[in-house]
């Protein structure tokens, strides 16, 4: 949809047009929400900062698979196969050969993203559906390969130890001090994948996905966009997966499910796909949800005795499903569609269109 | 004056003199006063793949505590509560549950956990948080270097090597037949705790030969493929690590090839004998299996709902009829967890005794868990821990006898089968 621009705000130049944050307004909401982000450990107790950290790991996760799927076309039902690439690249090298965790970072985007650009490669080929099921294919090699095969590296089916990141001697094992690790790193990866789209990468992902044929006839190298999209949706994985690792301590092939590839997927939908903004809203809204249902479930069973074992069990997993579909029915285009759609209106009040 | 006044007199100067000492003396500290309530926290899964297992727990749990309250009047006079969170199997789920229950009132002091691969994750928090775990999944990964994870199960491997010693020393003496060894067990931490080289090398050492090692999924439901491949290998029992439909899909499987042999000391070439671990002898398993569960044999350190003359069966049994449970709820889980609760409650009242309500933490109930020895609750199992062997070791072997799992041996001790590096 046509955004309308803030009452008395004109682009005077190209420069201003495709900046991010463009009025004095814009940045102070910025650097408060920022400041405000960054000291939520002070007053947050570590069960919220823990529902953070996951949104902040989830975050990363739905960016990658974003850009590939929102803003290139390109459907993917491997994201936790990539993250499980990310995680066992940094568990060994940190766990086996003594890196730190700052080295072992970049070393697990790229090599998920390495992996990512092999499954890729049938998006030549194929697309929408069948490219789904190559993909997926993903989600059964991997966690195979990392039990199997590769036992003698990564500890099978046992899970492998993943020490703490540390900060000179200062070992981050506490909710808080992985907050600061976590969230600067997912704003930094939001900032990328937002900055990503306004460059001629991203105007070629969106090319190819609004019709790959036009886009071809326009000089755009599908093949080679189409990798790349999967190389940046995986390096985004890798990095999920690292943190995930370091977080959790402890990493198992169990842990990167289809399940969790398809909870991405939802978060993506819920959010609103082709919007980085939508990312964001998709995946606080479904972790936040997930959070709200156990509780629910908790108080409700303390009501109905009964039910107990069943509203424990049941109540997230419906409301999760039921969200998703409703979203298909009323709201394809997602949360961020909602909120683009609040912030018009506002702007254009006190008049209604 | 009589000698009698003259002491009396004396008395009260020496009282005259002591008492500004006496009133200068702190006053004696008033006695802590007992919480509300003592709360267990318990997180599981009971919407994902392992549900089967966990809502029996999570059920006898509940009955248990009620009964508890009722009847004994909880733990010397402070009544139990617990606190439950499904994970869905899912680990952030998991740490969430665990984040949960740090933040609640008062600090928890135990934690019951269900799944193999959250024992492993939160091994370290639990020492860095000072909350003893009360585990279901004695997995090597959890337990060892000891932390504060103690296991209400003999090892898995330890639980293989009772079944090995039954078998070379009860079977195979009675047969005349070499055992000939089969691993067949799920393809995950659970299933493969006991494919490792100390149970190998124990087998080899009681002259049971492991033929065949193998795996199928969670969700497979044909092993024919394995099957066929056992028969070639020659062997004669098949073990395996599974639960709920694990034991059945080899059942089904082996009968389907007309290799099953349900009479436990028939020695027909060509057909195999079953055993089971620990969660495989489970009356849910059974249940699952149907007639092709007879003759099954393994290791179960609980007594099981076939065995009323137990006092914890006999309340278990009174407890469910009264709260209407169902069939499906009256397995190895609930009983497991009426053990595992009374000694949690015996512990937690020794260990308050000692060291006081207000000083009562993690550090304080691993002691008293550590001078378990051959501790018997309700006479359901058998405790006995040290310092570094966090998991008990007696267990007992069952057989399954028209649907009833019955015990064929009295209580044995576990071979020590943890890691070589973790024994002293």
């Amino acid at each position: 949809m046509a955004v309308a621009r803030p009452c008395g705000t004109y682009d005077e130049s190209y420069a201003k047009d495709m900046a991010i944050v463009r009025t004095r307004l814009q940045w102070i909401i910025l650097v408060i929400g920022l400041v405000f982000l960054f000291s939520l450990p002070l007053f947050l107790s570590g069960r919220w900062l823990n529902l953070l950290n996951f949104i902040g790991i989830s975050l990363i996760a739905v960016h990658g698979l974003n850009i590939l799927t929102g803003y290139c076309g390109q459907i993917s039902l491997g994201q936790a196969a990539f993250m499980a690439v990310g995680a066992y690249t940094s568990g060994i090298l940190t766990a086996k050969l003594g890196w730190s965790f700052w080295a072992a970072l970049p070393c697990a985007a790229l090599s998920a993203g390495i992996i990512g650009l092999i499954f890729g490669l049938p998006s030549l080929r194929v697309k929408g559906f069948y490219l789904a099921m190559a993909t997926l294919a993903a989600q059964f090699i991997i966690p195979a390969l990392i039990s199997n095969p590769l036992e003698g590296i990564t500890g099978g089916v046992h899970s492998m130890r993943v020490s703490a990141p540390r900060i000179g001697d200062f070992a981050c094992t506490s909710a808080q001090s992985m907050f600061y690790i976590i969230i600067p790193i997912a704003v930094l990866m939001t900032f990328f994948a937002k900055n990503l789209v306004r460059t001629g990468v991203g105007r070629a992902f969106i090319a190819i996905r609004d019709n790959d044929l036009a886009a071809e006839v326009q000089g755009v190298n599908v093949f080679r966009y189409k990798l790349l999209a999967f190389f940046i949706c995986s390096v985004y994985a890798g990095v999920a997966g690292c943190l995930w690792a370091h977080w959790m301590r402890a990493i198992n092939p169990d842990h990167f499910t289809l399940m969790d590839s398809i909870w991405y997927v939802g978060m993506m939908i819920v959010g609103g796909m082709g919007s980085t903004a939508g990312a964001v809203f998709g995946v606080a809204f479904l972790r936040i949800l997930d959070e709200l249902t156990k509780v629910l479930g908790m108080w409700l069973s303390g009501i109905f005795v009964a039910w107990g074992a069943f509203l424990q069990a049941a109540l997230g997993p419906i409301v999760y499903g039921l969200v998703i579909m409703l979203f298909i029915i009323f709201e394809p285009r997602g949360l961020a569609h909602r909120w683009e759609i609040f912030k018009t209106s506002y702007r254009l009040r006190p008049f209604a269109y | 004056m009589t000698k009698r006044n003259i002491s009396t007199i004396a008395l009260v100067i020496v009282a005259l003199m002591l008492t500004p000492v006496l009133g200068c003396a702190k006053p004696a500290p008033p006695p802590v006063a007992k919480p509300d309530k003592f709360i267990i926290h318990h997180f599981g899964d009971l919407s994902g793949p392992y549900a089967g297992i966990t809502a029996p727990l999570v059920t006898g749990f509940t009955d248990f505590v009620a009964w508890f309250n009722a009847e004994r009047g909880g733990i010397d006079g402070v009544p139990v509560d617990h606190m439950f969170r499904d994970t869905g199997g899912k680990l952030d789920a998991a740490l969430a549950a665990y984040a949960a229950f740090k933040e609640s009132k008062p600090y928890p002091v135990v934690t019951l956990i269900y799944g193999s691969a959250e024992a492993e994750a939160l091994k370290e928090r639990f020492v860095e948080d000072n909350i003893f775990c009360f585990s279901n999944s004695p997995g090597v990964k959890s337990l060892y270097p000891v932390g504060n994870e103690f296991s209400t199960i003999p090892g898995y491997s330890d639980s293989m090597g009772a079944t090995i010693d039954w078998l070379a020393d009860v079977w195979a003496k009675k047969t005349g037949q070499k055992v000939k060894l089969a691993i067949l067990t799920w393809d995950n931490p659970y299933g493969k705790a006991i494919m490792v080289e100390e149970t190998r090398n124990y087998a080899q050492n009681k002259g049971v030969e492991i033929v065949y090692e193998g795996v199928f999924g969670l969700r497979d439901l044909d092993v024919s493929t394995q099957m066929t491949a056992i028969k070639a290998a020659g062997a004669n029992w098949v073990y395996d690590n599974t639960l709920a439909h694990g034991p059945g899909v080899i059942h089904k499987s082996a009968a389907a090839l007309g290799m099953l042999n349900q009479d436990l000391y028939d020695t027909t070439p060509g057909k195999v004998h079953r055993a089971s671990g620990p969660w495989g002898m489970d009356e849910s398993a059974v249940m699952l299996a149907g007639a092709l569960a007879d003759g099954v044999v393994g290791p179960r350190s609980y007594a099981s709902w076939s065995m009323p003359d137990v006092e914890g069966v006999a309340l278990a049994i009174a407890t469910a009829d009264k709260n209407n449970r169902a069939p499906k709820e009256r397995v190895m889980g609930y009983l497991a967890v009426w053990g595992q609760i009374y000694t949690v409650c015996y512990c937690v009242e020794k260990a308050a005794r000692e060291v006081g309500w207000d000083k009562l933490d993690g550090a304080a109930l691993k002691n008293q868990f550590i001078k378990l020895k051959e501790y018997s609750p309700l006479g359901l199992t058998k405790y006995t821990y040290a310092a570094d062997k966090p998991e008990p070791r007696e267990t007992r072997i069952f057989n399954v006898q028209e649907g009833k799992l019955l015990p064929v041996t009295d209580w044995v001790t576990c071979p020590d089968l943890r890691p070589a590096e973790y024994k002293k």
